[in-house]
């Protein structure tokens, strides 16, 4: 079992829906974000721009090095694939913060203790999506088991091409479950870091 | 033991104070009392609570009105989701809707009625009762009626933030008051709205702003044969992401492609198939070569335009009025234009519809009784003969090729439509814009068939569920005193007044003096053009009332405050399709009030101090056939459920959404070929002569007497409006003499997470956006000497402001953009909150305006940046900062962990 | 515990404070109640604690000679606590939850958890005052009603009445005010114009912390 997310940047109109849901779902504070949407361009030279967005969040890896750096056992990866934090368990040492390449991870200054997307497991076990997945206007964002071939990201990827997947660039190897579809037409990949 | 009994001593001793009770026995009635039994007191413990009830409700974080469905839990909503049974937005809702918890239960609301304590200014307030607020009102109302007359008083209102937009026409209407205003109206749909509706005939919503909720047939992407789509000016992933955004997202995804005209790249500039970053003010210039070229290259739709426009009519071309069959021929009807007929070489009548025994000429000049005339086309085509694609390029700064292949995707995928935005709105060649996008549509045919944008799917009874003005309660001479009414008459299709003349007659005194502002809406001082004159002339006004749900620095300037109701808060209808939706107060606070009702107050008070039109105000009879006022909030709302459904207003809310038309009894096409049972012939489109007016003589008409629109014959402006769109340069522009210091074009434009000038102090939407951006091209940037990320000033004519800088080459060169912006964490200091970074300091109240409405400049001036040393004092830019929205605790206390 | 003249008068005169504060809180001082409170007069205290202070502060304001001591106290009334014409900063906005809330907005989980404590109790807010339940002042009245409710039952000699009261008032306490309240006290101190404001938070702040400590006094009774 793999859950995961799958995102379709040519549908993704950077609205922002995604982030204010994640918050108003997870009562996430001030100043920190579990889907952070990042803008990547305009690049090349005007006026032959492109530009795309590129919601960030917790690329659910399949060889975390989160959970590998974590000196307490809090971050874990479920057999579902969900990569999660024991609040019981964090320290707040901040180490799985350092070692994920992309940022993925917030301290909480208040409760002490590292968070990060948890894919609404709260939801999910109540039969529903994450937060993120429902409230997308553009309807580019899809959720399940990618290692069930019915499920919704592997029809959305499978109706996307491998030519047109893509994901964020690796540390080491990690292998970062997430996977995001952009067509040339929209904007070509751009290798980055978020 | 002891030590216990020795604090008791003390106990005892400190808290004995005589007379306690007695104090007390002059006390406030209990604030706690027997629970009703009825009511849900689930037990206290965290896992079982009470039930959470989900009621359906509408957004109005924006005009899209989307679905909501509220999570309601023992009185406290708890969480926010859309409502898929919307047909509009489809169970989407974006991050401005999900933040209206945020800003429900935000403590800075406005709670009670206050009045001024003190100098204006000096933000000391008392609260009063919402009575005495209202009589106080009253009797000012009254006294200044009596003593400087009806015209004295003032109101205004936002468009994007007043559900009932006309509330305060209204209430003026019966009070004798011609004066009105919002910052949008000329400067906002309406100069489109008008044209459209000239041209058109499509009624109100027969225009193609995406951002009105019109558009419709874009909300269908499965059944839409729609291939081509121009957003002009508009960027509805910005301005409408649930409905608009989506909707575009949908198409873009079946094949259809796009044009987007904008001088900066917005999501769906980045998802076009051609991006024309045009220079800001130069749209008109850009349409004429695109008229131009269709013209040239015959892509027009001959036959529709032959049949169904009039521009094959012909034209005196010294009268520039239309020749009817009466000039020809005593007897003849002034309905019946006149066709040169190619066959006899002669000027014939053409009946309507039309007459397939003629052969009219599209194009020519030609002799009529001796005076020279030339077909509408003629006309049309000599207009815009100089706009060839090269020279429009030049002066829109966009490159030719691109120009010639952008016409060809709209013109040669048909049916195609042009969604024009606000962008065009903003400057004085305002109406001429609408007239080219509308005759673009029109010509290609784009219009009433499957595909195309402008449709008059069936409206029913229920086209204005909200208040509507009371024309005929506005005597002719009042009508007459309305200030920048006489010269431009377009002011007329939304009964409105020019801001820039109320300027200046409350800054003058001339023509006459204005001495009450009632004012509902959010931070006038943020929105419209050169507010420091504003501040100016308010001195002159004896009472000031700021209606809102927030203070803003117009409240800091304001004599009394009155809250107004959330959206969450609010009873409403609202239309969606061929559906009408309940938005449901889902909780009350405090004493705020739906500002509907509000007005029928002051109504009822007006009326017990004399006022006789505020007491037939009341009496459906004097209204008829709009709807009178009525006794309470409730009453209205049946009323409207009633005259759009025959229920009450409780029977509906059970059972919304309710069709108003069943679904293919409302998608109807070809309205304009359905036979109309009195005279046998096809309706026609919604003009005086059934036709598309292309040919605008109705604006010659609107010019001198202000029909279609008045209810009294009005003198004429000072000149007639040009039956056809012209250019008009940029008063300032980079050419000019003022380029020399000011070399940037400034443009403005929406974002996704704020709504005109509201939630700015909404922490989750503030920290996404925390300052207004100024985007710049690099080479601009290098040449003023700024980068990425540099606290900037930004400066016109008329004042300097900051900024931070985006430095991009997603911006046209030349042209800079930046959004409105006030910052509410600076009220209550020396700049109140508008000087900092509020873009309208730099827009421009003065003339050139537009001729037809007299809209002034917030787009397309000149202006010049360069670094500053850092942010404006006082300004919150950190999210850290935006918990600090309240007052930190002075004592570094946290917050002690509540273990239940 | 017994029902002593003491014992009565301390629960006496903890109920009347808790009153005075409510209405303190409530409303504006109207002027009869400006009256009722120019007539009372605190103890003389020769200590420097806050509540004496406090009640030092506001019956000096009383005194002075003024020209509308009412409006002068109405006026600060709407900027400390109704934040009248302020979007931000300088209020002491009177609701736990804009107090504990990640957010600092009302209609928190601090007033979810008041709701349920009054409904324990048999209580709910009433209509006619419409402001969110975790209002100082309600929250305030409702420690007034527990001290009602435990006097009458040290006048019915019904001990485990006295024990389940002093228990709810000492935890509502702890819950509900000491987590908040001086933390708004001190923002009082700051914001308010106005010594009798001033001096009613900082009586107020007092007054907890002393109240929090007799509580914990009554309840070791309980337990010999």
């Amino acid at each position: 079992m793999r859950k995961t997310l799958v995102i379709d940047l040519d549908r993704c109109i950077g609205c922002y829906t995604c982030e204010v849901s994640c918050k108003q779902e997870n009562g996430v504070a001030l100043g920190l974000s579990w889907n952070k949407v990042l803008t990547v361009g305009p690049s090349g030279r005007y006026p032959d721009v492109q530009m795309y967005f590129l919601p960030t969040m917790c690329q659910e890896c399949e060889d975390p090095p989160c959970v590998k750096t974590c000196p307490t056992g809090a971050s874990y990866k479920r057999p579902d694939g969900i990569v999660l934090i024991d609040k019981a368990k964090c320290i707040g040492c901040q180490l799985c913060m350092k070692a994920c390449p992309y940022g993925a991870r917030s301290f909480n200054t208040e409760t002490k203790v590292v968070e990060k997307c948890t894919l609404c497991l709260h939801l999910q076990e109540a039969g529903d999506k994450p937060a993120c997945v429902k409230s997308c206007v553009a309807k580019a964002r899809f959720f399940g088991d990618a290692d069930d071939p019915n499920s919704d990201v592997s029809k959305a990827l499978k109706a996307a091409g491998s030519d047109n997947v893509h994901s964020l660039p690796e540390l080491g190897n990690n292998k970062p479950s997430v996977r995001y579809i952009l067509h040339p037409k929209t904007a070509k990949w751009t290798q980055n870091q978020p | 033991m002891k030590q216990a009994e020795l604090r008791r001593r003390d106990f005892l001793h400190a808290t004995t104070v005589t007379g306690v009770a007695a104090a007390l026995s002059a006390s406030v009635s209990p604030g706690l009392v027997r629970a009703q039994p009825a009511r849900d007191t689930g037990p206290a413990s965290k896992d079982a609570g009470p039930a959470t009830k989900i009621v359906k409700t509408q957004c109005r974080a924006c005009i899209s009105n989307c679905g909501v469905l509220a999570h309601v839990r023992d009185g406290r909503v708890i969480k926010l989701e859309g409502n898929p049974e919307d047909p509009m937005s489809k169970g989407a809702m974006c991050a401005k809707g999900l933040a209206g918890i945020q800003a429900l239960y935000h403590p800075s609301r406005n709670k009670y009625p206050m009045k001024r304590v003190g100098k204006r200014g000096e933000n000391k307030w008392q609260r009063i009762s919402w009575e005495e607020a209202l009589d106080t009102i009253a009797t000012k109302l009254m006294e200044t009626r009596e003593k400087y007359g009806a015209e004295a008083v003032v109101g205004s209102t936002g468009g994007g933030g007043n559900p009932n937009f006309m509330s305060i026409a209204r209430f003026l209407d019966v009070f004798g008051s011609p004066n009105w205003f919002e910052p949008g109206a000329a400067q906002c749909y309406m100069p489109r709205q008008l044209v459209y509706m000239l041209m058109y005939g499509g009624g109100g919503s027969g225009n193609t702003s995406i951002a009105d909720s019109n558009c419709l047939e874009l909300y269908y992407p499965d059944q839409t044969p729609i291939k081509a789509l121009v957003l002009w000016g508009t960027g509805p992933s910005y301005s409408t992401p649930p409905c608009g955004g989506q909707a575009l997202v949908e198409l873009r995804a079946r094949g259809v492609k796009t044009v987007v005209i904008d001088p900066r790249m917005t999501p769906d500039a980045a998802k076009a198939d051609i991006w024309l970053p045009i220079r800001p003010g130069t749209d008109v210039a850009l349409m004429s070569a695109w008229i131009k070229h269709i013209i040239d290259k015959k892509l027009y739709d001959a036959d529709f335009v032959m049949k169904w426009t009039n521009l094959p009519y012909l034209v005196d071309v010294k009268t520039k009025m239309l020749l009817r069959e009466s000039d020809l021929k005593t007897g003849g009807s002034k309905d019946t234009f006149v066709v040169w007929d190619r066959k006899t070489n002669t000027a014939r009548p053409l009946p309507y519809p039309f007459d397939d025994n003629l052969d009219p000429a599209l194009a020519g000049s030609f002799t009529v009784n001796g005076a020279a005339c030339k077909t509408g086309f003629q006309l049309l085509a000599e207009r815009v003969e100089p706009f060839t694609i090269a020279k429009a390029a030049e002066i829109c700064w966009l490159d030719a090729k691109k120009v010639e292949e952008a016409i060809d995707l709209y013109a040669r995928n048909s049916p195609s439509g042009i969604i024009l935005g606000v962008a065009t709105d903003h400057n004085p060649n305002s109406t001429q814009s609408a007239m080219g996008a509308a005759a673009l549509d029109l010509m290609m045919g784009n219009v009433e068939k499957p595909g195309t944008l402008l449709q008059r799917f069936t409206d029913g009874a229920v086209r204005d569920l909200r208040s509507t003005p009371l024309k005929d309660f506005l005597s002719e001479a009042q009508l007459n005193k309305r200030l920048g009414n006489i010269e431009h008459k377009g002011l007329l299709t939304w009964w409105t007044g020019q801001p820039a003349e109320i300027l200046k007659a409350m800054a003058t005194g001339k023509p006459y003096p204005l001495k009450v502002w009632i004012d509902r809406s959010g931070n006038k001082l943020a929105m419209v053009a050169e507010p420091h004159k504003w501040v100016e002339a308010m001195k002159n006004l004896d009472l000031i009332v700021h209606i809102y749900m927030y203070p803003t620095s117009f409240s800091a300037y304001a004599d009394i405050l009155l809250p107004a109701t959330e959206w969450l808060e609010t009873d409403f209808v609202v239309r969606s399709m061929n559906k009408l939706f309940a938005r449901r107060a889902v909780t009350h606070l405090w004493e705020t009030m739906n500002e509907t009702a509000i007005f029928p107050e002051l109504a009822k008070r007006c009326a017990k101090l004399g006022h006789e039109d505020c007491r037939r105000s009341f009496d459906a009879k004097a209204t008829a056939p709009e709807q009178p006022y009525f006794d309470t909030y409730e009453q209205q709302l049946d009323a409207w459920t009633d005259s759009a459904v025959k229920m009450t207003w409780k029977e509906f809310v059970q059972k919304a959404p309710v069709d108003f038309c069943p679904f293919d009894k409302w998608k109807v096409y070809y309205v304009y070929k359905e036979i109309d049972p009195k005279t046998g012939k096809p309706r026609g489109f919604g003009t005086p002569s059934k036709k598309c007016e292309i040919y605008m003589e109705s604006m010659i008409t609107l010019a001198r007497t202000g029909v279609p629109f008045t209810t009294y014959p009005l003198p004429p402006a000072s000149k007639d409006y040009d039956p056809l769109l012209y250019y008009m340069e940029p008063h300032e522009n980079p050419k000019a003499e003022i380029g020399k210091t000011y070399p940037l074009v400034m443009t403005n434009g929406r974002l996704p997470m704020f709504h005109h000038g509201t939630l700015r102090n909404i922490p989750w939407l503030r920290e996404i956006c925390p300052v207004p951006e100024l985007w710049v091209h690099p080479d601009d940037a290098k040449t003023s000497g700024v980068a990425h990320g540099d606290w900037l000033w930004v400066e016109s004519r008329r004042g300097k402001i900051q900024a931070r800088a985006r430095v991009t080459a997603g911006m046209a060169p030349g042209v800079v953009y930046m959004e409105r912006f006030w910052n509410p964490e600076g009220l209550g200091t020396p700049t109140q909150g508008w000087q900092e970074m509020n873009v309208n300091i730099l827009s421009s109240a003065d003339p050139p305006y537009n001729d037809v409405c007299g809209t002034y400049t917030i787009r397309g001036y000149q202006v010049k940046i360069s670094k500053a040393g850092g942010p404006p004092p006082g300004v919150w830019y950190k999210p850290e900062q935006y918990a600090a929205w309240l007052p930190q605790p002075t004592e570094a206390t946290k917050p002690v962990e509540v273990r239940s | 515990m017994e029902s002593t003249p003491e014992t009565v008068a301390l629960l006496e005169n903890r109920e009347n404070l808790y009153r005075l504060l409510t209405r303190l809180y409530r409303a504006e001082v109207d002027p009869a109640f400006l009256d009722g409170l120019a007539a009372m007069s605190f103890p003389a205290a020769d200590n420097d604690d806050d509540m004496a202070a406090g009640a030092r502060l506001l019956e000096g304001w009383l005194r002075r000679p003024q020209t509308d001591p009412v409006t002068t106290l109405a006026v600060d009334y709407a900027r400390v606590f109704l934040g009248a014409g302020i979007a931000s900063g300088a209020v002491a906005y009177p609701y736990e939850s804009v107090y504990t809330s990640p957010e600092r907005l009302i209609m928190q989980d601090a007033r979810d958890k008041v709701v349920a404590a009054y409904r324990t109790s048999g209580l709910d807010k009433s209509d006619a005052f419409t402001v969110p339940e975790d209002h100082i002042a309600l929250e305030l009245e409702f420690m007034a009603h527990l001290c009602a409710e435990t006097r009458h039952a040290l006048a019915a000699a019904e001990p485990e009445g006295v024990a389940f009261g002093l228990t709810q008032q000492a935890e509502f306490l702890t819950r509900h005010l000491a987590n908040w309240v001086p933390a708004f006290c001190a923002d009082v101190a700051v914001y308010a114009d106005t010594d009798f404001y001033k001096g009613v938070a900082k009586l107020t702040a007092g007054y907890l912390r002393m109240d929090e400590a007799i509580l914990a006094d009554l309840r070791a009774e309980l337990v010999d």
